[in-house]
Parts: C-alpha cells; sequence; structure tokens
C-alpha cells in the first residue's frame, strides 16, 4: 500500500527540490538549517511545497519547479488577487509539452487551467497517459495573471501568487487511493437517514471505481460549519472553510442541502482539476435534498444514482469531463471515448458511461452508469492526490 | 434557448411509460413529448436547465411540471428541480399544489425543498407556506429552515409560542 505524506529529507541538498520562482529570495527561505546541498530523495507518495512569486511586466508568472526523478505527476495550484491560467510548460530539455492556446476555446477538453475564469488554478500533468511522463529535472511552468476588462483579458503586472507544488510517486499507475473528506454541512450530519444515505452511496461510488483499481480512503467530519445552503464553488468561502479541515492530501466533499440557493445544481465540482490544498474552490458540494426527492427519503435507486453521482463529480475534480457535452459537438481529449455526434448515438455508446452528463432514466428507474473507458482510469490515476 | 435545450427539445427520444413499473397500480397518464421534453432536460447532472428556458418549451407549464412532480421517481433531482421552477416561476398558479406538498407525509423533501426557498418568494406568500408548513406533518423538519429564515417576521413564526 502507498505511503502517504512521506517526511521530505530534513537536509534537502538542491535549492531547485522545491519551487524555483523569478525571485530568488523567496526559496532561500527553504534552504534554512542546511548546509550541504543535493538531492531530494522522493519516496512512495506525496510531497508539498510552497511559495510565492510576483507576475511580472507581462503578467507572466514564471514558476521553476525541480520535479523528482521517480515522479510520476506534479499538481500546482497557485491564488493570488488576480484572474490565473496556465500559458504553457517546458521540460528539462526545454521542450514546451504543453500550450494554452492548443486547448482554448475548441471542441475538445483537457483542463479548465487554460482559462482564467478564478483567483485560483490547479494544473496537474500529465494528463493523459498519452501525454509524455515526467522525466526528472527542471521544468517551467508559466502561468498568466489577468483582469478581467472590457471582453478581454489584460495582464496584471506585480500580483503575488501563492504557488503549491505537490509531487506523487507512486510506482504503480495501475492503481490507486483517493483520500476523501466528506463534511456536513451545519444540520446535515445530525440527521441519521442523510448520513446513512451517504455512506451507502459512497459504497456505490467504491463499487464503480474498484474494478479499475481505483479505492476510497474516505473519512467523515459531522459538522464543518459551513451552511447547509452552500454557495456555489469559489464563492462565500464555503470550500476554502470546509477544505481547510483537513489535510493537504484529500478531496474535500460538502454534503449539504441546497446549492446557490436552489436545486439548479445538484451536485458541482470546484475545478477540472482540482486542488488538493486550501482554496476557494477546493472540493465538490452536493446537495443531499436533489439526491432524496420529493419524498425526502433515499429509496436503493435514489442511493445507486447518489454514489454513481459522487463518482461522476469527483470524477471531475480528478480530472475527467464530459465524454460529450450535451450540446453533441464538444468532448473530451481522449481517444477512446466516442466523438458521437448525435443524442441516441451518445446515448448508445456513451450511456453507461460514468462521467456522461446525464443518466438515462425511464421516469422510474435509471441505467448503471458505472463503466469508465482506459483512458478514463489514464487520466485519473495520474492526478497527483491519487495514490 | 441554449443550443443545449434546443437540442433536446429536438431530439428528445421516446422515453418508456411510468406506467411501465407500476404494476398492480393505476396507470398514470402517459407524459405527453412535451412532458417528456422536459423531463429530460431535467435528468442532466450538470449543469441544469434554467426554468424560465423550460417553460417556454411548453404551453402549460405548470401542468407539465407538475406532472414531473408526481410522476417522475429517478433520477431523484428531476421531480425537485421542476418543483423548483413551479417555486420561483409559478408560486401563484402553482399555490394549491405546493400547499398540498407541505400537507403531505409522503412529500417530506418538497416540503424541505418550500422551507429553503421562502426567502426567494414575495414576503406574503412566504408567510402563509411557513405557517403551512409548520402546522403540517414536516413541522419538525421545516422548524429550524423557516427559523433561518432572512425574513424577521419568517422567522418569528418558528419560534416557539409564548406562555
Amino acid at each position: 500500500m502507498p505511503v502517504r505524506d512521506p517526511s521530505p529529507s530534513p537536509c534537502p541538498r538542491r535549492p531547485s527540490r522545491a519551487l524555483l520562482a523569478a525571485a530568488l529570495p523567496a526559496v532561500l527561505p527553504l534552504l534554512g538549517g542546511c548546509g550541504v546541498l543535493g538531492e531530494l530523495i522522493l519516496e512512495d507518495g506525496l510531497t508539498t511545497e510552497t511559495l510565492t512569486a510576483n507576475s511580472d511586466a507581462s503578467g507572466v508568472v514564471t514558476v521553476q519547479l525541480d520535479v523528482a526523478d521517480n515522479a510520476d505527476s506534479f499538481l500546482l495550484t497557485a491564488e493570488g488577487a488576480a484572474l490565473l491560467a496556465v500559458e504553457s510548460v517546458q521540460d528539462p530539455d526545454g521542450e514546451e509539452v504543453f500550450y494554452w492556446e492548443d486547448w482554448y476555446g475548441i471542441s475538445e477538453s483537457l483542463t479548465y487551467a487554460v482559462y482564467p475564469e478564478a483567483n485560483d488554478m490547479a494544473f496537474n500533468w500529465p494528463v493523459r497517459q498519452d501525454d509524455a511522463g515526467l522525466s526528472g529535472g527542471v521544468w517551467t511552468v508559466y502561468l498568466g495573471a489577468y483582469e478581467a476588462s472590457g471582453g478581454y483579458y489584460a495582464p496584471v503586472s506585480g500580483i503575488t501568487t501563492d504557488l503549491t507544488l505537490q509531487q506523487k510517486v507512486d510506482g504503480d499507475l495501475g492503481r490507486g487511493i483517493l483520500a476523501v473528506q466528506i463534511v456536513y454541512a451545519e444540520g446535515v450530519g445530525e440527521d441519521p437517514e442523510v448520513v446513512a444515505a451517504t455512506e451507502a452511496a459512497v459504497e456505490r461510488w467504491e463499487e464503480v471505481w474498484a474494478p479499475y483499481e481505483v479505492f476510497l480512503e474516505v473519512s467523515y467530519v459531522e459538522d464543518g460549519g459551513v451552511s447547509a445552503d452552500m454557495a456555489f464553488p469559489g464563492e462565500d468561502g464555503v470550500l476554502d472553510e470546509a477544505s481547510a479541515l483537513s489535510g493537504d492530501d484529500d478531496v474535500t466533499v460538502v454534503i449539504g442541502e441546497t446549492i446557490d440557493g436552489g436545486l439548479d445544481y445538484y451536485g458541482v465540482a470546484g475545478s477540472v482539476p482540482g486542488a488538493l490544498v486550501r482554496t476557494e474552490r477546493s472540493g465538490v458540494v452536493v446537495s443531499w435534498l436533489a439526491n432524496a426527492g420529493g419524498d425526502g427519503e433515499f429509496s436503493d435507486g435514489d442511493i445507486r444514482l447518489y454514489g454513481e453521482t459522487l463518482a461522476h463529480e469527483v470524477g471531475h475534480y480528478v480530472g475527467l469531463f464530459h465524454p460529450v457535452e450535451t450540446t453533441w459537438d464538444m468532448w473530451d481529449a481522449l481517444g477512446d471515448t466516442e466523438d458521437c455526434t448525435t443524442q441516441s448515438a451518445c446515448e448508445r455508446d456513451l450511456g453507461e458511461n460514468n462521467m456522461f452528463p446525464y443518466p438515462i432514466c425511464s421516469w422510474t428507474s435509471c441505467t448503471a452508469q458505472d463503466l469508465l473507458s482506459d483512458d478514463q482510469i489514464g487520466v485519473t490515476q495520474r492526478y497527483t492526490g491519487l495514490l | 434557448m441554449s443550443p443545449a435545450l434546443l437540442l433536446l427539445a429536438q431530439l428528445a427520444l421516446p422515453v418508456a411509460s411510468a406506467s411501465e413499473a407500476a404494476a398492480g397500480e393505476a396507470a398514470p397518464p402517459a407524459p405527453t413529448e412535451t412532458q417528456q421534453i422536459l423531463y429530460r432536460a431535467l435528468t442532466v447532472r450538470d449543469p441544469a436547465p434554467d426554468c424560465t428556458e423550460l417553460s417556454l418549451l411548453s404551453q402549460d407549464p405548470v401542468g407539465d411540471l407538475a406532472y414531473i412532480v408526481a410522476h417522475a421517481d429517478q433520477p431523484p433531482w428531476a421531480a425537485m428541480r421542476a418543483a423548483g421552477c413551479l417555486l420561483s416561476d409559478h408560486h401563484e398558479a402553482a399555490r394549491p399544489l405546493i400547499e398540498g406538498w407541505l400537507q403531505s407525509p409522503e412529500q417530506k423533501g418538497l416540503a424541505i425543498l418550500v422551507a429553503t426557498q421562502l426567502d426567494s418568494l414575495p414576503e406574503p406568500v412566504a408567510l402563509n407556506l411557513a405557517r403551512q408548513g409548520l402546522a403540517g406533518p414536516h413541522a419538525a423538519s421545516l422548524r429550524s429552515r423557516i427559523a433561518r429564515s432572512e425574513r424577521a417576521a419568517v422567522r418569528q413564526l418558528a419560534q416557539p409560542a409564548r406562555d
């Protein structure tokens, strides 16, 4: 079994083990107390390091990441007083492996990190099993800091950005465990029916993922102190507050009553992918009330759908998009999920896929949606939080 | 209307009648084509359809949404979203129906939904529904929610009576 959160070497011998941002003085404290520079060895698990950097005159934040030789993936989380997005990524040989425009506003979705839509951003690399794996050395990630201005994004200089680099060494990308903290909103955890249904739904979620060697390690917080009428992720601090209750290696799922004042949203993932550390959008919010239906009680069918929806929303959080959107002209960037173009063809080819945008139902029952493709599993296994 | 909703309207496939699963019970009327279109739109996980756009698809939005509330058992959010649209966009026309949810022992989820939406309704409507909820079979579940209302007059209804 993978080990979580191994203690980093007490005396890293190479300063670039951590984030090397443009501002060198900010790096120096990471060396505090160590007189010998050298390589830090990552063992199975996850390391988390933080730093700050400023955007330059062009609004670019240059982040250099010293990736360990045996790292499988990294997750870069950024937060600052501007809209943040990833611009490009260079490997240690200086080769550009990712460029924002290749994935911006096109018919295939790879990551939301290219869209400057919030003051926080999470970027996981590699995303797919087709993307080149990591090699040890210094990777460079360029982020853009923007403000929305008259329908355009204008670069913003001098923005201080809080950065968190997380790297995982898994050793086995064929299987993994995702740590999940389920946080009940105010009063919700006191309802035994909701708690029992949620725990049963988690079992269904485990059933969906386990055949693909993806396992869960779930803990519960009975009262997370957040309002049962949950704000949309990124608004009102609900996820910031809830994610602060957990460590830096797990995904927060808040179970509340309504989202954004109603049931328009039944479950919402903060981002695709999402951060493991505390941000305004760190986690997933789910309405128990929408899951229980008009009678307010959980039938077996309700619980099955509840579990499949937990798998679906957290699937977004670990990097999965809908294989096709309901306009039938936008798809994920994976090769083995059919790029269907009509509703009937998409329901036929993808209707049992857990990431399909809606369940196939006939008023009184719904078809099980518990399938994932090899490429979808490849994305899931590369999420840095899956150890 | 959003492109997604337009496509749903144009391409909606026939779905099984609710009567198929109701063996031994009186069969409800089969859903109309419009009800099937609305139902399908309401099943989407994310994002949810807009209530105003949904209503534009129907000549009788109150009747069609009420049908979905009554007959769409799965997915559970379809009926709840339809109920939400009745509350937000048609609370006057659907008043008897909404009041019925507060009085029915089998509709606890709908009663809770009403309690969570009181602040978005005109105050006289909210006060009426809060009173009815507190006099109905779900009073114990509704009281704490009504007590969280942003409106003092509504909150006050949930306070214990003084001697």
